[in-house]
């Protein structure tokens, strides 16, 4: 290759990083972003649709492990009909409690998915709302009837980059609806789960307990469901225990969400 | 003239390609969502053509990338599009002949090279974040299909082509 070529390639690179930054690229990347983005969102959509028929599993073990769990749960609520609808009285009392986009009055705007990161080292979805719409870095993202997903990351006009609950650099302060209230750092980076760290080694945390955001963040309400603790791990020798969650919701299906612009 | 032609093509082909990105990222079950179409498709331009344009190919479809990436901007452009011009020079200085097993061996060494660079980088950049909890183990079993996954598709490809297209042959093609 001649060294000319390589050179030119160089500039233009460097050239297109720092116009970016500077913004001068802005009506360029407006511009592809208009041709791109309805041909990602009917792939995303559509992708969503199609996993939504079938659950992925990593290996025969894993199939087999979710096969006797599932049938381990049919007969438990079979057999205990009355404990059943007891928790579901319960869960929905909780769910009444912390229902919070409906209680509380947050200004929300709805936006649409219309792609995910592919990126290994990122899980992030973006979204079809930006600064346009006042969208700006940082505001919490709810899906469903609240759910906490993550946060705005990057916006740009007419779209925004979500980083969500389980990406590696995703730090939320979290509540534990347990007895004792434990408050914690919900952290991604760890596949499908994410874990909340930092809980007190003495306070008792249930399997199945709801995690909540705790509010201590500034621009993340208090009350927005994340998840339920699915295990705990603690060391007798370490001041804190953790928590792997669940996320309330798959974080790999999400067609639509909520981002609360005032709170 | 032609070579605004020609910038347009490779545009015309950078989306073309990034559509067919999101389809395998999307749609494929994993593991066979790890597929990196554009090492692919650079590998087949780089053999059947032994152009530069491959370089910017890459560069016009890694900046669309970069319009959706929650990375800073520019990370994944300069780690692919080193990756590329590498592995051209290595196909133009080294490698001696168009077979599949030359195009499994260029899309290996692409994707271990963009990998490290990428990686480097991310890692650099995100140096300040305190406790950034790098989870490996899965980063490694993603980067490893993504590896196998590239380098049997460009074989295969190599090998299909090869047997319809003259220009895909064994022998080496000079412009």
């Amino acid at each position: 290759m001649r060294k000319g070529r390589l050179l030119a390639i160089t500039i233009v690179i460097l050239l297109t990083i720092l116009f970016h930054y500077t913004g001068w690229l802005n009506p360029v990347e407006v511009f592809f972003r208009k041709i791109i983005n309805p041909g990602s969102s009917g792939i995303y959509q559509l992708s969503v649709e199609v996993n939504n028929e079938t659950d992925n599993f990593g290996s025969v073990e894993e199939l087999e492990a979710a096969y006797i769990e599932l049938k381990k749960k049919y007969i438990d609520s079979v057999v205990d009909k009355t404990e059943y609808k007891l928790l579901e009285e319960e869960n929905a009392v909780l769910r009444e409690q912390l229902n919070f986009l409906e209680s509380e009055d947050y200004k929300t705007i709805g936006a649409t998915v219309v792609g995910k990161s592919i990126e290994p080292l990122r899980n992030s979805i973006i979204i079809d709302r930006g600064e346009a719409d006042n969208i700006r870095v940082g505001m919490p993202v709810v899906a469903g009837s609240g759910i906490f997903i993550g946060k705005i990351i990057r916006v740009e006009e007419g779209t925004s980059v979500v980083n969500l609950i389980n990406d590696r650099q995703s730090k939320i302060a979290g509540t534990l609806m347990n007895r004792d209230r434990s408050v914690g750092i919900i952290e991604g980076g760890y596949g499908l789960s994410i874990q909340m760290n930092f809980i007190p080694q003495n306070e008792s945390v249930p399997i199945g307990e709801t995690v909540i955001t705790s509010g201590l963040e500034e621009g993340i309400p208090n009350g927005l469901v994340v998840g339920t603790v699915d295990a705990i791990e603690k060391e007798a020798y370490q001041p804190f225990q953790r928590a792997i969650i669940s996320p309330a919701i798959n974080l790999d299906k999400i067609k639509s969400v909520s981002v609360i612009i005032d709170i | 003239m032609q070579s605004i032609i020609n910038f347009i093509k490779l545009i015309a082909l950078a989306i073309i390609l990034i559509f067919l990105h999101y389809v395998v990222s999307y749609l494929f079950p994993p593991p066979f969502n790890n597929l990196n179409i554009i090492f692919v498709a650079v590998i087949l331009f780089i053999m059947g053509w032994e152009s530069s344009a491959s370089i910017w190919l890459a560069f016009i479809f890694n900046f669309f990338i970069e319009l959706y990436s929650a990375t800073p901007f520019g990370l994944v452009i300069v780690s692919n599009v080193v990756s590329v011009a590498l592995v051209y020079m290595l196909y133009v200085y080294i490698f001696t002949n168009r077979s599949w097993y030359s195009a499994v061996a260029l899309s290996s060494i692409a994707i271990v090279f963009y990998r490290i660079i990428y990686s480097i980088l991310f890692i650099s950049l995100n140096f300040s974040s305190v406790g950034l909890s790098i989870g490996w183990e899965t980063v490694a079993v993603s980067y490893f299909w993504e590896l196998l996954l590239t380098a049997v598709v460009s074989g295969l490809a190599v090998l299909v082509l090869s047997k319809v297209l003259d220009r895909f042959k064994s022998q080496k093609m000079f412009f």
